[in-house]
């Protein structure tokens, strides 16, 4: 008896890793991206009916520890196609080093674009999405929401999550060099900050707080999935940060071919049908077919601050942010 | 025979004294312009104030908690008493994540006690903090001041009794005297546990304001990959450890031969006193058995057509190996050191010395484990690809994190034996293997056999490390359970919760029934 249990244990012990089998086309993406409800599953037997591969997707926290994880991992990184960065960490992203040019003929898209390492899948706008059940007083612009609201706030971590660095450049673009004191308010009013989209989103869900940070796309899901009509977006007056999600070929990848395989078919029309609706944003194919709630969403005025600025700015921001929320 | 030990006592010292440098070594690479101007950052300064602050706090409630269900125990009949401190054992060594787990499940936003109560308030921030760090600290206290009750001589009470003495003056006089040196050296390892604390901040933290230099180290590492400001929260962490290791666990005064009292008398107390000792008994219970409820409460909406088979079995076998091969390092350089100990206790020399030693093999509550991880993961990443040492290098920190513990549940056993039958020893002039095979080995077996479980089941279930280097396909089962509880998945976390428990229950009947049987009765 007590042999055997050494034994087990030195086995156990010295356990390696398992064989590999066919090619393989490693994604890094965010989680909610590669949820069981997200479109990482669909997408994966839609790419794996038309190549000889399979995808392994890595999900990380959210849209910005993806690039602090190519930071991190330098040269090493396992990736053949990062997904899920967005346009104002094109400029970092692309000073590391970490990507290379897609070489693609891009197909006619829904917005104007000329970068030649990254490709847009989807796009939106971001938003405060609330319970119109719970919720009787609604701010109807920013200023009212960090002054006269009175309710609860969830938002995600501008140094890991791509909406919350959308919230970051929001105040920077409405209120300048007055944003500490906008965070300051916002504080008094916040619940916690998450690391990624999904913790905030399942938080609200479950009736953590008034407000959650998102897009105004994300009550589409609510009534297409769920015939929800419950939660809505809240449509502010001075505008809303506009965000373009992008994807690129990692510039480690043994996969060139495979990898630009993967994003000419992230374009076509039935990949744009599945992320439209299962990750819920606006696709920037204008040929996918979208289902008719899309019609009934709040269309905003767009804001966005020009990129170069924000790689110049994102570390000096987020540490206003962090001096200004640590109080 | 003493040089032998001296070398392997040595030799484990300067392999430990080697990780710490190489780990400092592969920051400072990452780290072009460390400057006093980088010092004046807010930031970092707010990061430290609610370190200490936290910890300083949940110091306090563990030992102010502790002793007070102490002082129930003790003056009130003692029923099934040897079981009440195994359950407070077993509050210490609960792997981290699961706290978080019930307290959430339990004190959480949807927690059954917000469901029951007509209050509602909120856990993320300081008050979850301190809820789980007194989870795990309280009940260490309470049975550790209990059995210094145990000690105190029956003619101490009775005296009181003829003096006529109230419990104000009993705790005046007699109790506080004896407890207060004591508890001074838990009250130290408390606070620098909680000093260190990095599951319990990440989790139920809750932004900026409340974040600690250790999870501050992470973020710095996986949010803003900023290494300057990782380094700085390092060295400041290192400095303060250090210190607080330095001027209390070499306070401990060297163990005299423990007698157990076979006459313990307790002083009668009035009916109001009794009632206020039950009552604290029955808060304390209530504490405790809520959180546990929490952990497995959610089980009751799970689907059990739908389980994640696949991920429980990968990051199980992930855990075990990385448990396994941890307890390999410990029991090696563990030993080394013990035996080293133990041939010096005879010569009554090298104190001093011995104490910078016990300062290395502590070296995980003093320099922060997120600190040695970063260095070594700095240190292999610029040299080999980090993803084939995942394994290895955080079963080596989590031996290392785990090695004060092992020398502390085995020092006290360990000086018995040598005090009792070190001079037997000497005038029979065994050889060492003999002394080693018939008078050591039974009596060490058993402290053995659950020093070696707790350090399989600390390892088990440690997430800091693993968070901070895992890998792409490692995930172990904290890292899981963790990954569950961020996405609100509340019943499959309860379940791999549930699991964690069951090998953790495994590997103590397992060692226990391998090593720790046949053993006298020795205490």
């Amino acid at each position: 008896m007590k042999k055997w249990l050494w034994l087990a244990c030195c086995t156990l012990s010295v356990l390696g890793a398992s064989a590999q089998a066919k090619q393989q086309l490693t994604v890094y993406t965010y989680q909610s991206f590669v949820s069981d409800w997200g479109p990482g599953p669909a997408l994966s037997e839609a790419f794996e009916a038309q190549c000889d591969c399979t995808i392994n997707w890595l999900g990380l926290d959210d849209g910005v520890a993806i690039l602090n994880r190519l930071k991190l991992e330098g040269k090493r990184n396992q990736a053949d196609v990062i997904l899920g960065l967005d346009t104002n960490l094109i400029p970092e992203t692309q000073a590391i080093g970490a990507v290379q040019d897609h070489q693609l003929e891009l197909p006619k898209l829904a917005i104007d674009w000329q970068d030649q390492q990254f490709i847009p899948y989807d796009y939106g706008y971001f938003a405060f999405i609330y319970n119109t059940d719970i919720l009787q007083d609604k701010p109807t612009s920013m200023e009212q929401l960090l002054n006269d609201f009175k309710g609860s706030v969830l938002y995600q971590d501008p140094r890991t999550s791509t909406p919350g660095q959308g919230l970051m450049l929001w105040l920077k673009a409405l209120y300048g060099d007055d944003a500490a004191q906008a965070w300051n308010k916002l504080q008094q009013k916040t619940v916690t900050v998450t690391k990624g989209w999904s913790e905030a989103y399942g938080m609200f869900l479950k009736g953590e707080a008034d407000l959650v940070l998102s897009y105004t796309t994300s009550p589409a899901y609510h009534m297409v999935a769920e015939q929800e009509h419950r939660y809505q977006a809240l449509p502010f007056s001075e505008g809303h940060m506009t965000q373009i999600e992008v994807a690129a070929i990692s510039a480690t990848s043994q996969q060139v071919e495979l990898a630009q395989q993967f994003l000419n078919f992230l374009l076509s029309a039935p990949a744009q049908q599945i992320i439209a609706t299962s990750n819920w944003m606006l696709p920037v194919n204008p040929n996918a077919e979208l289902p008719a709630a899309f019609s009934s969403l709040i269309q905003p005025k767009a804001l966005s601050i020009e990129q170069n600025t924000v790689s110049q700015q994102r570390k000096n921001w987020i540490k206003e942010w962090r001096n200004a929320v640590s109080q | 025979m003493k040089q032998n030990a001296a070398i392997a006592g040595y030799s484990a010292s300067v392999f430990l004294a080697l990780v710490v440098l190489a780990a400092f070594w592969g920051l400072a690479e990452q780290t072009s312009a460390l400057s006093w101007q980088a010092f004046n950052d807010v930031y970092l300064w707010r990061v430290l104030r609610f370190s200490l602050w936290q910890a300083l706090l949940s110091a306090l409630l563990a030992c102010m908690g502790g002793i007070l269900v102490a002082r129930a125990w003790f003056y009130l009949p003692a029923r099934a008493i040897h079981w009440q401190l195994r359950l407070a054992n077993l509050c210490f060594v609960c792997p981290v994540i699961l706290v978080v787990l019930g307290c959430v499940g339990s004190f959480g936003t949807n927690g059954f006690l917000q469901h029951l109560s007509p209050f509602s308030w909120k856990i993320y921030g300081l008050p979850g903090i301190l809820l789980a760090h007194s989870f795990l600290n309280m009940p260490l206290v309470a049975r550790y001041a209990y059995l210094q009750y145990q000690a105190i001589p029956a003619s101490y009470w009775r005296q009181g009794k003829q003096l006529g003495f109230k419990q104000v003056h009993y705790w005046r006089l007699i109790e506080w005297p004896m407890l207060r040196n004591r508890i001074a050296g838990l009250f130290a390892l408390v606070l620098l546990l909680c000093f260190g604390s990095f599951t319990i901040v990440l989790a139920l933290g809750g932004g900026p304001k409340s974040t600690t230099l250790e999870v501050a180290i992470y973020q710095a590492l996986r949010y803003d990959f900023d290494p300057l400001f990782a380094l700085q929260c390092a060295l400041l962490q290192l400095l303060i450890a250090a210190s607080l290791g330095w001027l209390l666990l070499g306070r401990e005064q060297q163990d005299t031969i423990r007698h157990q009292q076979n006459l313990t008398q307790t002083p009668v107390l009035g009916g109001a006193a009794r009632l206020l000792h039950y009552l604290i008994i029955l808060a304390y219970y209530g504490f405790i058995m809520s959180v546990m409820a929490g952990m497995f409460s959610p089980l009751s909406e799970l689907n059990w057509r739908d389980l994640p088979w696949q991920q429980w079995l990968s990051s199980s076998l992930y855990s075990l190996s990385i448990a396994g091969q941890s307890v390999l390092w410990v029991v090696l350089l563990g030993s080394a050191l013990l035996w080293q100990y133990a041939s010096n206790l005879g010569l009554n020399k090298g104190i001093k010395r011995h104490k910078g030693q016990e300062l290395l093999a502590s070296v995980m509550l003093l320099a922060p484990a997120m600190v040695i991880t970063t260095g070594l993961f700095f240190l292999l990443m610029s040299r080999g690809d980090i993803s084939r040492y995942t394994v290895p290098l955080v079963a080596l920190i989590n031996a290392l994190m785990s090695l004060p513990f092992y020398m502390r549940s085995l020092k006290p056993a360990l000086n018995d034996a040598v005090k009792q039958y070190g001079r037997l020893n000497q005038s029979l002039n065994l050889p060492a293997l003999s002394q080693l095979r018939f008078i050591y080995w039974p009596l060490l077996r058993k402290p053995l056999s659950v020093a070696l479980s707790l350090c399989m089941v600390l390892s088990l279930g440690d997430m800091g490390v693993i968070a901070l280097i895992g890998s792409v396909d490692v995930t172990t089962l904290p890292l899981l359970l963790f990954q569950q509880l961020s996405s609100y998945q509340y019943a499959s976390a309860s379940a791999t919760g549930l699991i964690m428990l069951l090998l953790c229950g495994l590997i103590f009947y397992l060692l226990d029934i391998s090593l720790g049987r046949h053993h006298a009765e020795h205490r």
